[in-house]
């Protein structure tokens, strides 16, 4: 029985440009290390994959604003996924072309009064659209990230629910290290001081070689 | 100087020694009014917390892996001769303790200098239980079995195995005698619902009772032998197939019998032992019932025949029910049958009947036999004036396919009075 680990973040690719699709797919997943990315090409498989029993829960959805419902058909602008998402909270990323049209003008001003506001990347520019990407993103997770281990810490060390439930500090400690391991080169610099308040991190490239409670001494 | 330096000043150390070898430095700090809130409330204010807790690594250790302990644990490596390091600080109000590892070197010991409880005898008492419940832990970590399963990436709370790690602890802290009823209290859920899974909770409190049984049925040297179990496919395996292979290997060194046999014997007699504690007939600790009180009984019936099924009743997966009959007067013989509800679960399904006195005494007692034509399991025990009931145990002996998914089994029972 071995457990693949689980990746940090999930994240809906739905875009109809096959190549666009692949690129970025490939791109998010390798900027972005324990990201795992869902990509449709069509509405319909984009629905499949919302619908399917195992879904992952997703973080975030980048969307084209203009997709076919089916393989073969034309461009729409489509709300059946926006809808969808919109119900499930899932914070959502247009990318578009087409501003200047009519029904993706419509599209993103229905949308934009809602809470979040609707984000939008144009496709016009590649260079910057792949940085906007990325920064979108990148942002998304810092705040997901910096939230999961400040509430660890605080649930490890400032309540007294373990003691109260008897159970030993060990697992909650180690899962709390692993998760700041893992979501280490994610955090904002306020998490990463609250971290460093507990424990004595040693790093390299932005990954954590070792994990010690503050202050270990040195053991001689 | 900055915090961190300011605080590597302030350090103090003490040296545990044992049997003539430094085997833990206990770093601590006294409390400065110099220094920041955040430092200061990590010193000391008693000397005395440091003496307990360096008396109780000195004493727990020993009993742990002295020459003459019964457990039989492989002493601490100390990587370089140097000796395992012990931080006391505070550790807030979430933590008492707890063994830990930086990823890259030995394992060291965190233990809090605040004190949880409400007077020195009990802080004292608890202190002293949770170094012996963090030493296994440190203990567990060393050994070859605990390095397989980590192997999947999988630590702490996210460990599908940790429950057993947890429960080897708690039933050496039992067996320790220091302050069981301390955690006793934990026990509610196991009192409350039998028919829950053995690994139903991470935190080994559904699993300690059975291995507080083992532990008094086989020796205590159980406990470490798990650690010491290394079949080929260990890394694939689910703790309670390790433990499945650790009681056979106890029971049965020639390796006569099979493994599920065993295993579904020596869980069976577990199950029946655990609804007789308080009565003093059974193996595991009475003082258990002062605390929760007696495991739950699902039905107690006193007309017969009896034709009893409940489809919400399920039986989960290492999981048990109890049932009583209170036969009439003049009857010399209860015959029961089990009846699993679904056929692919008779193999897995095992009962056992125990006549009991009015004072709690066994006056008899018989396994339920299988027999698979029939598809039921049935047997009968004898009953005369001194028979006030007769406890039925039905055990779902299912390891589990995955966790948090549940092997469930339901059963139909029938009994009549001759």
């Amino acid at each position: 029985m071995l457990l693949e680990k689980s990746p940090l973040f999930h994240v809906l690719l739905v875009e109809d440009d096959e190549e666009l699709n692949g690129d970025l797919k490939w791109l998010i997943e390798k900027k972005f290390p324990g990201t795992a990315v869902s990509s449709a090409l069509y509405v319909s498989t984009a629905m499949e994959i919302l619908n399917s029993a195992d879904v992952p829960v997703f973080d975030i959805a980048l969307l084209d604003v203009r997709v076919p419902l089916f393989p073969g058909g034309d461009p729409r602008t489509e709300t059946q996924i926006a809808d969808r998402l919109k119900e499930s909270g899932i914070a959502s990323v247009y990318m578009t072309s087409y501003r200047a049209t009519d029904d993706v003008e419509t599209f993103i001003k229905d949308r934009e009064l809602q809470d979040p506001p609707l984000k939008v990347i144009s496709k016009r520019d590649l260079n910057r659209f792949q940085d906007h990407v990325f920064k979108t993103i990148g942002d998304w997770f810092t705040d997901k990230a910096s939230g999961v281990v400040h509430n660890e810490l605080r649930r490890v060390f400032g309540t007294a629910s373990i003691i109260r439930d008897g159970r030993s500090g060990t697992a909650d400690l180690m899962s709390l290290q692993r998760t700041i391991i893992d979501y280490w080169c994610y955090l904002s610099e306020k998490t990463r001081r609250e971290v460093r308040e507990r424990f004595e991190v040693v790093e390299h490239d932005g990954t954590v070689n070792a994990l010690r409670l503050f202050p270990m001494g040195s053991q001689s | 100087m900055n915090d961190v330096d300011l605080q590597e000043a302030l350090l103090e150390s003490r040296v545990v020694s044992i049997d003539g070898r430094e085997m833990f430095r206990v770093r601590f700090s006294r409390r400065v009014n110099s220094v920041s809130e955040s430092m200061r409330r990590h010193g000391i204010i008693h000397e005395s917390v440091v003496n307990e807790y360096c008396e109780a690594l000195k004493q727990h250790y020993r009993v742990l892996c002295g020459l003459d302990s019964d457990y039989h644990w492989a002493p601490l490596t100390l990587p370089d001769q140097l000796a395992c390091p012990v931080i006391l600080q505070d550790l807030g109000s979430g933590l008492m303790g707890a063994a830990t590892t930086d990823g890259m070197t030995s394992p060291y010991l965190a233990l809090s200098t605040r004190s949880h409880e409400a007077t020195p005898g009990l802080a004292s008492r608890r202190r002293a239980n949770v170094v012996l419940h963090e030493l296994v832990h440190l203990l567990q970590f060393q050994t070859q079995t605990w390095n397989y399963w980590p192997q999947r990436d999988c630590w702490g709370l996210a460990d599908p195995n940790w429950w057993l790690h947890e429960a080897v602890a708690l039933a050496i802290e039992a067996e320790s005698g220091i302050a069981p009823v301390s955690w006793y209290p934990w026990l509610w859920n196991w009192a409350t619902k039998p028919q829950t899974a053995l690994d139903a909770d991470s935190h080994g409190a559904c699993a300690a009772p059975f291995l507080q049984f083992l532990i008094r049925r086989f020796g205590r040297s159980i406990a470490s032998s798990i650690y010491r179990i290394t079949p080929s496919d260990v890394a694939s395996m689910r703790a309670t197939k390790v433990l499945a292979h650790t009681i056979r290997q106890t029971v049965d060194p020639q390796n006569v019998e099979s493994v599920s046999d065993i295993f579904q014997s020596v869980f069976l007699d577990y199950c029946t032992d655990a609804a007789l504690v308080g009565s003093g007939a059974a193996t595991m600790d009475d003082a258990i019932t002062q605390v929760v009180g007696q495991r739950m009984r699902t039905a107690v019936f006193s007309e017969f025949p009896v034709h009893w099924s409940d489809p919400s009743a399920e039986i989960n997966h290492l999981a048990c029910r109890y049932f009583e009959f209170v036969p009439p007067e003049n009857k010399v013989c209860l015959k029961v049958s089990v009846t699993p509800e679904a056929s692919e679960s008779l193999p897995v399904v095992v009962g056992s009947l125990v006549a009991l006195s009015r004072e709690d005494q066994v006056l008899s007692s018989a396994r339920l036999c299988r027999s698979l034509s029939v598809g039921e399991l049935s047997n009968s025990i004898p009953l005369n004036n001194q028979t006030s009931r007769v406890l039925l145990t039905v055990a779902n002996t299912a390891h589990g396919t995955g966790w948090a998914q549940h092997d469930m089994a339901r059963v139909s029972i029938t009994a009549t009075v001759d």
